[in-house]
């Protein structure tokens, strides 16, 4: 493996780590409740958000970087890198699971406010703790915003099954994963529950595979330069009609631009037809279609991507399974800060801030480590190659 | 000696964050600075659909029968229950403004019921009792419950539907707020269907979450309070600020006229 995390000479391509930081720190923003910020983070640009954009370069980088792994050392070996990474994103969901359960259990003697009866009901896991620590183990426990981690760990799981399958045959790799997708599309029931019930997954794994697997399906193709249909005129042109349409409509959902005269374009109409649950149509098609002008837009040479004002952004996304954790930490935190000091505009602000400050910090700091063991002889160079 | 070249980014972030920093002061929060502490500004419902029936027979005097459907929050026994919940801080209120109608509140709630268990009371007890005005709070349940999203925009659909077509103005409420149960509830996405359906149906949707947010912001409540008889204490004051609130809303004349 050369592929390493410098330059763009390296075969690294610097857009998918600006972009995936830019979804690390939207993802942060987002999952603190109520920041003023969360209004224009990655969903003020159409019927996606964040979490699509994650998923869908973690698929495409993970396609680069066990697609090559299959190719140069087969198939058992791509799959234990595989499952290595799932046992760290594990680890981290069982931490990350820990930490919330401390901080609501720190709260238990306040969660028996009688003005909030109802609502108290979604606290009864505490009194069957033993239970919500099993099911968070099996990956079915998402207490409010824990739920990207088991899902990415989910896709990740099965992406060796894909990548096997669609080395034999590709077309029926794919057809099976937009064939699973389309089912959910006409049956919502296809999902898996989630503790405690009624619930089910609310990224449904059976809809969310088919970004992540055809992201990593195009990010193989990449390395063996089979990419070319994507840059052809007709596709092109399709991206960018589907792409504004959807900024368009977003644009007037956020700022009631063209309401009045056009009343059919308001959120109610578009609602049923973009369900984030099942990754409707719509949604599917202007998250691909958004990242194939995005990549149209920019080229791998940009030179704002090897700029010290990107490199804040870069060096976040380079490490982002850290940094995803860390972002899902410091939001629960900022929520719980907000909650028990104060909950002000400026506590606010202090929290985007600092959030951000201390995602790049610990990024800096990650890979000021990873450039110092680097050139020892026991340490496993492919390992930095697509650390997500 | 630094050179510009070599601090711009750095100056390129600390503006960045001196900008956020610096919106922190700007959304003029003064607009509280009314009679009662918890006065909600009038903008609030500003772009809320006017109950025009229900503020004729208010001003004439006529006959007004409201009718409350919602769960534990309207029901109210945090501070007490009966005429402590408010709806009987609404009917005070609107007795105060239109002291000719003849109104009466009637609370018909029930504790940890969905949007669609709601919709089943709706059809057996509300809609043969010839309701003028219904107001419905929902939302609570079905955010805890994670009631499919689908499944909860039907209910509220069908019920204002029903409601419409008995003859009724109808008029919803969304949940509650705290941060504590924002940390293990997403209520967001009930949110956002609640107030797509009171668009589409052009009813009007009293905003309690955001409204609840506002003053908790602005330390007029603090909904941390312990102990049993501060937690009393703040359901009385909190439900008497929602009820008169409420009053605020529907009290609205047809056409806005400049004061």
């Amino acid at each position: 493996m050369t592929v390493m995390g410098e330059g763009s000479a390296g075969g690294r391509d610097l857009r998918l780590d600006f972009f995936r930081g830019i979804a690390l720190f939207s993802i942060f923003i987002d999952h603190v409740p109520d920041l003023w910020l969360g209004t224009y983070t990655i969903q003020f640009t159409g019927f996606y958000d964040a979490a699509d954009v994650f998923i869908l370069i973690s698929g495409y980088t993970a396609g680069m970087v066990y697609g090559r792994i299959l190719e140069d050392r087969g198939a058992l070996m791509a799959t234990i890198r595989v499952y290595h990474r799932v046992w760290q994103l594990y680890v981290a969901h069982v931490f990350l699971f820990m930490v919330f359960m401390a901080l609501i259990g720190q709260m238990s003697g306040q969660w028996n406010n009688p003005l909030y009866v109802e609502e108290l009901r979604a606290a009864d896991f505490l009194r069957e703790p033993g239970i919500a620590v099993a099911m968070a183990l099996a990956l079915l426990f998402h207490p409010a915003y824990m739920d990207i981690l088991p899902l990415y760990i989910t896709l990740l799981a099965v992406l060796p099954l894909f990548m096997v399958l669609a080395r034999w045959h590709w077309p029926l790799a794919l057809a099976l994963s937009f064939g699973l997708w389309l089912a959910v599309q006409f049956n919502d029931a296809i999902n898996l529950v989630s503790y405690p019930g009624p619930h089910k997954w609310f990224f449904n794994p059976f809809a969310w595979q088919v970004l992540f697997l055809f992201a990593a399906f195009l990010g193989w193709s990449q390395i063996k330069r089979r990419n070319g249909w994507l840059r052809a005129r007709p596709l092109l042109l399709a991206a960018i009609a589907m792409a504004v349409f959807g900024f368009t409509i977003r644009l007037n959902w956020t700022f009631n631009l063209f309401t009045d005269p056009m009343p059919f374009l308001k959120e109610t109409f578009f609602l049923p037809a973009l369900s984030k649950t099942d990754m409707s149509v719509i949604r599917l098609l202007n998250v691909l279609a958004t990242a194939l002008v995005v990549a149209a837009l920019i080229p791998r040479t940009a030179r704002f991507l090897s700029s010290r004002a990107a490199w804040p952004v870069m060096v976040c996304g380079r490490h982002s399974l850290h940094i995803f954790c860390l972002g899902i930490l410091l939001s629960v935190l900022g929520q719980w800060m907000l909650n028990e000091l104060q909950g002000g505009v400026w506590m606010q602000n202090l929290i985007i801030v600092m959030g951000i400050v201390i995602m790049i910090g610990v990024a800096a700091l990650v890979d000021w480590y990873g450039k110092s063991l680097r050139g020892r002889r026991d340490f496993p160079a492919d390992e930095k190659a697509g650390q997500r | 000696m630094m050179r510009w070249g070599t601090l711009r980014p750095v100056a390129v972030w600390v503006g960045v964050a001196g900008v956020m920093l610096a919106l922190a002061f700007v959304p003029g929060w003064g607009a509280f600075a009314q009679s009662r502490a918890c006065a909600v500004a009038p903008e609030t419902f500003e772009d809320e659909p006017v109950l025009s029936r229900t503020y004729a027979a208010l001003k004439s005097g006529g006959e007004v029968a409201i009718f409350v459907v919602g769960g534990a929050s309207t029901l109210g026994r945090a501070a007490g229950g009966g005429e402590q919940a408010w709806p009987g801080a609404l009917s005070r209120s609107l007795k105060d403004r239109f002291p000719a109608a003849r109104i009466t509140v009637a609370n018909h709630s029930v504790s940890r019921d969905t949007a669609a268990a709601m919709l089943a009371r709706i059809h057996r007890d509300i809609i043969p009792a010839k309701p003028s005005l219904v107001i419905w709070e929902t939302g609570t349940t079905d955010a805890v419950r994670g009631t499919d999203s689908s499944d909860f925009g039907d209910a509220l659909e069908q019920g204002i539907e029903a409601l419409q077509k008995a003859g009724a103005e109808v008029a919803l409420m969304d949940m509650q707020f705290s941060r504590r149960s924002e940390m293990i509830i997403n209520f967001n996405r009930y949110l956002v269907i609640m107030r797509g359906i009171a668009e589409a149906n052009e009813v009007p949707l009293f905003p309690r979450h955001e409204i609840m947010r506002q003053w908790s912001e602005e330390g007029i409540f603090d909904y941390r309070v312990r102990g049993r008889e501060p937690r009393r204490q703040l359901a009385v004051a909190l439900y008497g600020c929602i009820g008169r609130s409420v009053a605020d809303m529907i009290g609205r004349p047809p056409v806005m006229s400049a004061p």
